[in-house]
């Protein structure tokens, strides 16, 4: 059956015509454009010749025409992705790109604009000018929706395990907006001071500027902004939305839990947080030294959480003091558990009782509780994770004289950060890889020695490091009067009684849905490091925070899995290209000498200069940072950051193309100069800026210096007509370039236009009387030549077009205040995968072919689909719009 | 009934919120003679918005509907459709513009703005409170359509038209189809021979039963308007009344002939490219030199146009004459190689490598045909490249030389009051955007009676102009708004200056009776023509006419309330 | 007779080198560093008068010093965007005009006879010792004698040869 339905590819003038066209022959269309607006390349026009009209006066009706028409589905920011079928019976598919804006509720006031921190080039304005990741692709746009301009996640963000939007807080930061940045930071994660210390970051590890030249310091960035926040006279509360009654328990006093507590007070529930040890925090408090992460970091940023209304209850036993059995009673309506790793494994070998031998963490709890620990001078640490570092480091500073490591793998392989290893080192302390301990020796119950074997590294193991093997008969014994294990820690169970069904794994740890975070007892949620043995920090707060969201939904009794399981895909193939290097700013310490010897903060945190730069160094991979910034502004709640790509079907008995045209790329053709010579424009990009709503609205400014020009020089035929290049006449150029330098002298009476021309094809109607009337009344000078180079006079950077008049035969260098390069027009790119999935042909050049060029010059090389306008020859607007009315016409004859 | 209004002030978020005040012009308005209900909305033409004038018309029996927002350019057809939703009749809605005409333009001087806001809502009471109800004009359309002209534009928007299933009535003045291309023997940018291309479409047209062709057809007079005209129509001494829903001008041009000009008409061997093909249909010439002359006739005070495509039928003949003889010295002269677009640069390109020559020359020392007995011998040229006169044998010399108007052109245009511009060609209604229709509605107009164009080009023409006059025809009606101009017979004193000043053709002579015996002519508007612009209104001295919409009463008003 | 032979071979070579392709541009001449060089410009010995004239009459130039100007140094043929190859052109008609007999604005190796360069070239760079200076001996004789006789240099410095083992 033949559809009474076409499908226009394109939304120019040429696209916009057919359309406009098929619908008034009651033809429903639907018209797919690539980019956010119809308009294509004549609404960046400021004026058309030979008339002079207004381009967007005489556009805007036409797009507004189009879009209004019954009979036209306009469907923007959307490709083709397939078409099947025969004439008369084809099936469409199209993608319709997320613009994260609601067309529907969008209204196109453009509030989202103002926060939006990241700025990227503006190709409307061929480059002049700037915009923002959020953006209406030009004013009078239609549909007047805004765009996200997104590529994808930042990697930083997909990396996080908390998922905070890092280039969104880093772009903020770059403006001087910390408080906007903090907010979003803790849109996350609850206690960016803290992580800011002790984060490992893997954000940096995965930062695109390192392929530049250093990761952006991210961490140190989030410090400045937590850090300015907790000392600034008013802290920021989130506002607690509505209130709830159902209460909730949250079972350890850890980052898991305090970032529970966080998001569900955040809610409105009422939480109550029970927590073993006297002092809150979890291991950040008893398992981190103080020169890492200074207590009252710590309590600042859980008097935060206080203020929110959360209860904190320290030196409670659950399990002995009260019992989660008892809690049900008190109405208690969910729980979470996360008490943490706090038990120290065990080596396993002879001699692990002797007195002098503290396991790691219990050294430090004791440590950070404030109580004294007599240590030796030479102690061994085992070990190479951050608690070795820090046990070490704390030893070191206890007074201990020649602490050391002891670490069985090779320093490669080592789990610590790598600024711990680095501080290490700085403090003078010793690391022995390769090491590994196999008895300690001990002498009236006292650790005297410690045997060792030497190790060398074999084959991978599944975690993908070397596996070290003994060196035989390499056994040798050092003399030690302590020794601290630090290889792992495990969790302490006892909380649990006989009222809990939750069960543990062989390993010890708590079994639970990965994605729920529910155990076995479906009003008990588990997480942080006593799910996943001991892991870092931020693992910790995103375990709280998604417990938060499912308890939450287990009390609204809605689906706990729901849109949640989301993988982060980080955006990739990111363009490094033009970005200079910069080096990443350093973190001011404490000098080694100072610090050893006392527990005082090494990092000292970035001043606002230094944040502020080191933002800047950020090279938006995402484009759009995730702020969410629009979202806030947005009274029409039309922004929509979940938006996904659509795909939509469509059944279309003929087919119209008019993809129009790009502008051909004149950096290769180095003798003009342009990209090298300020004041060398492309004929576009004057139009842009002559242009009343363009980057200098309507201004004529040199590059160079801002100064308005008084003698234009136009070069035509760049790119165009030239073997080198494009062997075909633009057809268009001649007069554009006479329109130009018409309109400049209108703009400044005192300007003089020449144009630089081979042939002046002039040959569509009125335009020779144009061509006569900018010679007389403009006074434009035409001289027939085409120009060798393009030098530059330094001292006032003037262009210098060199070239030889060829009717006087003479050779001259010509000084002028700017140069215009009447650059090729060229088919669009999108014009190879558009005929990939149409199967029509596409000429030398990239043009959409015309088989039979006289007989129907409409037609491409499959029955039923057409072509209009510039994508299948250089033509001027008049053309185009001839050419698309008879293409409609075409079309409707395959339909009727 | 009394008049009740209701005022709708849009925020527009901060476009006009961020300026005006709009709460305070939102109690201005509720204060205004008439005004029954006055609200401000975030966004008036949300769907919010939209539903709450829909409420609000209901609720408090408004009658006229005033929307102080954006710009009716975008937004009146949605609101007066809304209007209809709740049963108004949607010409009892008055738009006010507050953004352009008010926020945007005062940003930075908000209490002025809200007082201009103020007057602007005013003034939209004031003429709102005068509104009266109308009803759109219909008009059937017949679903055929008069070619004329039986050349390539004519024939290409003819069988469109048949296959589409419209009924085409096809004129043609002499007694075969084909126009100008009757005479060329091939055509480029292919070489291959006209009839290839040509004969098809001729037996196509001949044979469609959609189309009856007339040859030998004078038309001696078009009545009628959009939907329905009727074309007398002259063939054989009979005369043929032909009614059609919509007319296609094809009437095409004619080569210039230069007589007087480079010894055409004394030297026998001086040609137009015309007569050349004419002369040479078979191709073989014998000519071994031969030197053409491009705009002959183009590009000169007399006939300022360049012809577009004259510099390729220069190489069509000259590349024709190198595939016959390789040998043959063929060198065209040329102001500029009007070679545009990817086609015909490649054709030019191979041109220049078959070896055809080309030289420049400047209008001010055109070329010089020298001869004797009868016959050109040679051209000479000043090179103004090398800066020298050169002497080039020629055994022809051919001019090439543009298309002119055909004569019919003033005929036609009289007829049936379409504008011819200044070089004779007919004009369009908008160069740029509407290339091939006329002002007045129902009429379109194709090849190169526009302007010259190549045969791709009045095929297309053809098309486009087929595709214009499918839309009418495809829907069976043309509904127009009824915002248009109306005549008080009455007051009408038949000077006629309205029937001049009239852009579209809408106004023509009706007779009044004035008595029992006598009548008297007055002017009488066509609603279905009349575009509502108000000329004719603007240049009545008597002050007869009215449009409907913006009556001198509506305006007033508002001036009055605008001035108090 | 040898007249007409010369300007059928010149028409020859203008189509071989595609110099009826030239739009007369006008490029070549603003690329070509014989400005710099000379330090004039004359249109008559520019790349595109030499085009244009022996395109439109190739009788009249075959003995002109015009077309003794050229460096060969292909700025022109690089930039031309109608695709003449006028440097390999302009070679291979002096090789023309030298086997002709043309030999009045060429200088030519003293030693093996060779064409070296053209007379105009070779007078300016002798004018000018300062800008000719590291062309040494270049300047006296070709590249082909010039490499012989560094190798009868050396056979002149080493007169005793290992004797070739013969297997």
């Amino acid at each position: 059956m033949t559809q009474k339905a076409a499908l226009v590819i394109g939304g120019g003038i040429a696209g916009m015509q057919a359309s406009i066209d098929l619908a008034n022959m009651g033809i429903k269309v639907y018209l797919v454009e690539k980019k956010p607006s119809i308009g294509g390349r004549m609404a960046q026009l400021d004026k058309t010749f030979p008339t002079n009209d207004c381009a967007m006066c005489i556009l805007a009706p036409k797009m507004i025409e189009c879009a209004n028409h019954e009979n036209v589905e306009l469907l923007t920011y959307s490709e083709l992705a397939e078409l099947t079928g025969s004439a008369g019976d084809f099936t469409a598919r199209i993608i319709r790109k997320a613009r994260f804006i609601d067309e529907e509720r969008c209204v196109g006031c453009g509030e989202c604009i103002e926060g939006c921190p990241i700025t990227v080039t503006d190709e409307f304005n061929a480059g002049l000018g700037k915009r923002k990741a959020v953006y209406k692709y030009f004013p009078q746009a239609v549909p007047s929706t805004f765009a996200i301009d997104r590529r994808g996640t930042a990697p930083c963000k997909a990396a996080c395990p908390a998922h905070i939007s890092v280039q969104g807080y880093v772009a903020l930061v770059a403006q001087g907006r910390f408080q906007e940045a903090l907010k979003l930071i803790k849109e996350e994660n609850p206690l960016p001071a803290i992580c800011g210390r002790v984060c490992h970051h893997p954000c940096e590890s995965v930062c695109t500027r390192g392929q530049v030249d250093e990761p952006v310091a991210i961490d140190f960035i989030k410090r400045f902004v937590a850090d300015l926040d907790l000392n600034s006279e008013t802290r920021y509360l989130p506002q607690i939305k509505e209130e709830k009654e159902e209460k909730i328990a949250v079972v350890g006093g850890g980052p898991a839990g305090l970032s529970c507590a966080y998001y569900l007070a955040r809610d409105g529930y009422p939480v109550t947080i029970f927590e073993k040890l006297p002092i809150t925090g979890g291991m950040l408090s008893v398992g981190i030294p103080e020169y890492r992460l200074p207590k009252e970091t710590i309590n600042a940023e859980i008097q935060v959480i206080r203020d929110m209304g959360v209860e904190i209850r320290t030196g409670v036993n659950m399990g002995t003091d009260i019992t989660i059995a008892q809690l049900r009673d008190q109405g208690y309506r969910a729980f979470f558990l996360a008490i943490g790793a706090h038990e120290c494994k065990r080596l396993h070998i002879e001699g692990e009782d002797l007195e002098g031998v503290y396991p790691g963490v219990d050294f430090l709890r004791e440590v950070n509780l404030g109580k004294e620990v007599a240590l030796g001078d030479r102690i061994a640490v085992i070990g190479g994770g951050n608690v070795a570092m820090d046990t070490v480091r704390t030893a070191r500073r206890l007074g201990a004289a020649a602490p050391f490591i002891v670490y069985r793998r090779s320093l490669e392989e080592m789990p610590a950060n790598e600024e711990e290893i680095e501080e290490c080192r700085e403090e003078g302390i010793p690391i022995y890889p390769l090491t590994h301990p196999t008895r300690i020796i001990g002498e009236n119950n006292r650790v005297k020695a410690v045997e060792c074997l030497r190790m060398r590294l074999g084959e991978p193991d599944e975690s993908g490091r070397r596996r070290p093997i003994p060196i035989e008969g390499s056994q040798f014994v050092m003399e030690v009067d302590g020794v601290i294990p630090a290889i792992g820690q495990e969790s302490d169970w006892s909380c649990l009684g006989p009222e809990c069904a939750c069960t543990l794994s062989g390993w010890g740890t708590m079994n639970v849905d990965p994605l729920t975070l529910q155990t076995d007892d479906p009003d008990i949620f588990a997480g942080g490091d006593a799910v996943t043995g001991p892991k870092t920090v931020i693992e910790a707060i995103e375990a709280g925070k998604q417990a938060a969201v499912s308890i939450d939904r287990f009390i609204r009794g809605v689906d706990l899995r729901e849109g949640r399981a989301k993988t982060w895909e980080p955006v990739k193939n990111i363009p490094t290209a033009g970005h200079v290097p910069v080096s990443r700013t350093p973190m001011p310490r404490l000098a080694p000498e100072i610090r050893v010897n006392s527990f005082r903060e090494v990092q000292l945190g970035f001043s606002e200069e230094q944040a502020v730069a080191e933002a800047g160094r950020c090279i938006s991979c995402g484009i759009c940072s995730e702020c969410y910034t629009c979202a806030q502004a947005c009274k029409a709640q039309a922004v929509d950051f979940d938006q996904k790509d659509r795909e939509i079907t469509v059944n279309v008995g003929a087919v119209v193309l008019a993809t129009g045209f790009d502008l051909y790329n004149v950096a290769p053709l180095m003798e003009y100069g342009w990209g090298r010579i300020k004041n060398v424009l492309t004929a576009m990009q004057f139009e842009r800026m002559i242009c009343a709503s363009g980057p200098t609205t309507g201004h004529l400014k040199r590059p160079s210096d801002g100064k308005e020009p008084r003698r234009l020089g136009f070069i035509q035929c760049v790119g165009s007509r030239d073997v080198r290049h494009m062997k075909y006449c633009s057809a268009v150029c001649c007069m554009h370039a006479t329109k130009e330098a018409i309109l400049a002298r209108e703009h400044c009476p005192e300007l003089t236009s020449t144009i630089f021309y081979m042939d002046m094809r002039a040959v569509g109607k009125g335009f020779q009387e144009y061509v006569r009337r900018a010679k007389g009344q403009y006074q434009v000078e035409y001289i027939r030549a085409r120009p060798g180079k393009v030098t530059v006079n330094e001292e006032n950077q003037n262009p210098v077009i060199h070239y030889e008049d060829t009717v006087n035969r003479e050779f001259r260098a010509r000084e002028f205040d700017m140069v215009i390069l009447s650059q090729a027009l060229i088919p669009t790119e999108s014009n190879i995968s558009i005929a990939e999935k149409l199967g029509v042909a596409l000429d030398e050049f990239g043009f959409f072919a015309i088989p039979e060029e006289l007989a129907n010059p409409f037609g491409t090389s499959r029955e039923g689909v057409f072509g209009c306008g510039f994508c299948q020859s250089p033509m001027d607007v008049p053309d185009s719009v001839i050419r698309a009315s008879a293409a409609a016409s075409k079309a409707a004859e395959v339909l009727a | 009934m009394s008049v009740r209004i209701g005022v709708f002030v849009c925020h527009c978020g901060t476009n006009i919120g961020g300026t005006v005040h709009v709460p305070e012009v939102v109690a201005y308005a509720a204060t205004l003679p008439d005004v029954v209900h006055a609200e401000g909305n975030l966004y008036t033409c949300s769907e919010d918005g939209l539903s709450s004038i829909r409420n609000q018309i209901k609720e408090h029996r408004l009658n006229r509907v005033v929307v102080a927002s954006c710009t009716p350019r975008t937004h009146e057809p949605l609101f007066k459709k809304n209007c209809e939703l709740a049963g108004l009749n949607k010409y009892l809605f008055e738009f006010v513009n507050l953004r352009e005409h008010c926020a945007w333009v005062h940003m930075n001087q908000q209490e002025d703005a809200t007082e201009k806001a103020k007057d602007l809502v005013r003034m939209g009471v004031a003429k709102a409170s005068l509104l009266t109800p109308e009803e759109d004009l219909s008009t059937e359309v017949l679903p055929s359509s008069l070619v004329i002209g039986g050349g390539i534009s004519g024939l290409s928007a003819a069988l469109t038209l048949a296959h589409q299933g419209y009924h085409v009535e096809l004129l043609e003045k002499s007694d075969r189809l084909g126009g100008l291309l009757k005479d060329v023997n091939r055509v480029f940018p292919t070489n291959t021979p006209t009839a290839d291309l040509i004969t098809p479409l001729i037996d196509s047209a001949l044979q469609h039963p959609n189309i009856a062709v007339h040859f030998k057809a004078e038309l001696v007079e078009i009545k009628g308007f959009i939907g329905n005209f009727t074309a007398s129509v002259k063939v054989n001494n009979e005369t043929l009344d032909l009614n059609t829903g919509t007319i296609i001008v094809a009437i095409g041009a004619v080569e210039f002939k230069p007589d007087g000009m480079f010894e055409y008409g004394r030297f026998a061997n001086v040609m137009t490219q015309l007569d050349f093909e004419k002369r040479y249909p078979s191709g073989c010439t014998g000519l071994k030199r031969v030197v053409m002359v491009n705009c002959v006739g183009a590009r000169i005070d007399d006939t300022p146009y360049c012809g577009r495509f004259c510099c390729i039928t220069a190489m069509k003949n000259a590349t024709l004459l190198k595939e016959a003889d390789p040998e043959a010295e063929v060198t065209v002269l040329h102001r500029d190689i009007m070679a545009f677009g990817k086609v015909f640069e490649a054709y030019y390109q191979k041109a220049l490598r078959m070896g055809v020559r080309f030289i420049r020359y400047s209008a001010d020392r055109p070329p010089e045909i020298i001869g004797s007995r009868g016959r050109a011998g040679s051209v000479r040229i000043y090179h103004e490249l090398m800066g020298r006169d050169l002497e080039l044998d020629a055994d022809a010399v051919i001019l090439t030389t543009p298309l002119v108007p055909a004569g019919d052109n003033e005929a036609l245009s009289r007829m049936m009051k379409i504008p011819i511009g200044n070089e004779g060609f007919f004009m369009e209604a908008h160069q740029k955007l509407r290339p091939v229709e006329f002002p007045a509605d129902g009429i379109y107009i194709a090849g190169c009676a526009r302007f010259p164009a190549e045969i791709a080009e009045c095929i297309a023409q053809g098309y486009a102009a087929a595709a214009k006059a499918a839309a009418p025809m495809s829907r069976g009606r043309v509904v127009t708004e009824a915002l248009v101009s109306e005549v008080n017979p009455l007051l009408c004193s038949g000077c006629g200056r309205c029937l001049g000043i009239c852009p579209f053709g809408a106004i023509d002579w009706t007779e009044l009776r004035v008595g029992p015996e006598r009548t008297r002519q007055v002017a009488a508007v066509n609603p279905t023509e009349c575009k509502g612009c108000g000329l004719c209104a603007a240049s009545c001295l008597s002050g007869a006419i009215q449009i409907k919409g913006f009556t001198d009463e509506e305006i007033l008003a508002m001036v009055n309330a605008a001035a108090g | 007779m040898e007249h007409s032979d010369i300007t059928t071979e010149i028409k020859h070579q203008v189509l071989d080198h595609n110099l009826n392709v030239c739009l007369e541009c006008g490029k070549c001449s603003a690329v070509c560093p014989m400005l710099d060089f000379y330090g004039e410009y004359a249109y008559q010995r520019s790349p595109r008068g030499v085009v244009e004239r022996l395109s439109l009459a190739p009788d009249d130039i075959d003995d002109e010093e015009a077309l003794w100007y050229c460096l060969t140094c292909q700025e022109c043929t690089f930039f031309c965007p109608s695709g003449v190859d006028f440097q390999g052109f302009m070679m291979d008609l002096r090789d023309l005009l030298l086997r002709h007999g043309h030999r009045k604005y060429a200088v030519f190796c003293p030693v093996c006879g060779s064409y070296l360069m053209p007379k105009k070239e070779f007078e300016y760079l002798q004018k000018d010792p300062e800008r000719a200076k590291g062309l040494g001996d270049l300047l006296a004789v070709c590249p082909r004698c010039k490499k012989s006789s560094y190798a009868e240099l050396l056979h002149r410095m080493a007169p005793v040869h290992k004797k070739m083992k013969h297997i």
